[in-house]
């Protein structure tokens, strides 16, 4: 069975600043399969907020819709498309975006603009998606740029344990590299215990309790897994 | 209890600041690095009694005089800094060698890792460098992760190499700052540190915030 699930919580900066959570998640279910996608609008632009629930909006859209488009294709379509939704005058409004969908027997697609983490099993295998940066923290490319992409890929999610976990920043730089895959299956090992609201309810909590020292940003997390 | 805790890093997201100060003979005259020992005295201290709301702001001091610069404080957290530093104003002016030094830091992973912000490198020089700083130069400004940093520059003396200088600044926000006397070193000196704890405390630290010079007739400026 296939389970999504996702969580955002505004970050202590933003909430001091009086600011909106800037992050943004979607989660949506359709006989197509499973979709999620979490967006993290850039801290500097007015308007970031709007533009994150904008990119992902688009891609449940996508996932709804009838078009059968080529992974490589999506990072395009949500540019072009996100691009139009503001006429073009886009720059108040930047954001990242990361995406993942999969049919009902765990066929699909995920990618990612900007920074944050994609990480997935599939058919039992841990991999880290995002390559590593150069940048700094906070520094990040955005939809806008559909050159950007930086991970567009097929993706298969066929046995139990299996599954994508997408994640905002806010999470990702406060995360240990070499922990990663042990923080991938404490997610599931949870996820396969909870339903689907009590499972929102723990990772608002455990974003409320972050411990890294100084922690500001906002804080996202969306995933699929297959589960017994 | 949180059961993530113990895959989150307990270190708080460091702001380097990297001084690349000019300890040349000429830094001699008009008891200019005494001064400049005391600017740095100063800024540190600030950094560390800064309220540490974003950001914790690591300073590195790399000086360049005599034949080959030497890093004199390794990038350290302000608030662990101990003691003062006492640099001696003597022979050449390497600012390659500097650069190569600053480039080695900024590239290195294990000492600025990928979550730190924006590193800001401040350069303070009479100019006309005597080793070979061009080649240096060019590949601090083109390296994946040095071409990325804030730089700032201050010209100090009214003969100073200001071409070089005015390329090395890199922020619409702070132009090169051109200093004449130790006053001004002081002056530009509180003027970083207003900026950098803006940025420290700011929900966006990687902005630059603008290099606001106090102005001449302030006081409160002695040691």
């Amino acid at each position: 069975m296939l389970v999504a699930f996702g969580a955002s919580h505004i970050g202590p900066s933003h909430k001091l600043d009086r600011l909106p959570n800037q992050d943004a998640f979607r989660v949506c279910q359709s006989h197509k399969g499973v979709c999620v996608a979490v967006a993290d609008g850039l801290g500097s632009r007015p308007f970031s907020h709007i533009g994150s629930k904008a990119a992902i909006g688009l891609v449940r859209d996508l996932f709804q819709s009838t078009k059968e488009l080529h992974h490589s294709q999506v990072a395009p379509w949500l540019s072009k498309n996100w691009k139009a939704a503001f006429n073009d005058k886009f720059d108040a409004y930047e954001t990242t975006c990361l995406w993942a969908w999969v049919d009902e027997y765990g066929n699909g697609v995920a990618g990612q603009i900007g920074d944050g983490l994609l990480l997935i099993r599939s058919e039992g295998r841990f991999h880290v998606l995002t390559p590593e940066s150069a940048n700094f923290g906070n520094q990040t490319q955005t939809l806008s740029h559909e050159s950007a992409v930086q991970v567009s890929t097929n993706i298969r999610i066929s046995i139990p344990g299996d599954g994508v976990l997408l994640i905002t920043d806010g999470i990702a730089d406060d995360l240990m590299p070499d922990q990663l895959e042990y923080f991938f299956d404490a997610i599931y090992q949870k996820q396969s215990r909870l339903n689907k609201r009590q499972m929102k309810r723990w990772l608002k909590r455990e974003m409320e309790q972050w411990s890294t020292p100084l922690h500001g940003d906002d804080k996202t997390i969306a995933g699929i897994f297959r589960v017994e | 209890m949180s059961d993530l805790k113990k895959f989150q890093v307990q270190n708080a997201r460091p702001l380097p600041v990297i001084v690349l100060a000019d300890t040349s003979a000429s830094m001699s005259e008009d008891g200019n690095i005494g001064v400049l020992n005391g600017c740095l005295k100063e800024m540190i201290a600030s950094f560390a009694t800064e309220s540490r709301l974003r950001a914790e702001i690591h300073v590195s001091v790399i000086a360049f005089g005599g034949d080959n610069a030497e890093i004199i404080l390794p990038l350290t957290p302000a608030h662990q800094v101990e003691g003062d530093l006492q640099l001696k104003a003597e022979g050449m002016t390497p600012l390659g060698s500097a650069l190569t030094l600053a480039s080695g830091l900024i590239e290195n992973k294990e000492l600025i890792p990928s979550r730190a912000y924006k590193p800001l490198v401040i350069l303070l020089s009479y100019g006309y460098p005597n080793d070979v700083w061009e080649g240096p130069f060019e590949r601090f400004q083109r390296d994946e992760r040095s071409s990325k940093v804030t730089r700032f520059a201050m010209a100090i003396g009214p003969a100073a190499d200001e071409e070089m200088l005015s390329d090395f600044a890199n922020d619409p926000e702070a132009p090169l700052f051109r200093g004449e006397n130790a006053r001004d070193i002081h002056r530009f000196f509180r003027a970083v540190t207003m900026s950098v704890s803006a940025r420290s405390q700011s929900a966006k630290p990687n902005q630059s915030t603008p290099l606001q010079i106090p102005e001449n007739n302030d006081e409160d400026w002695e040691f």
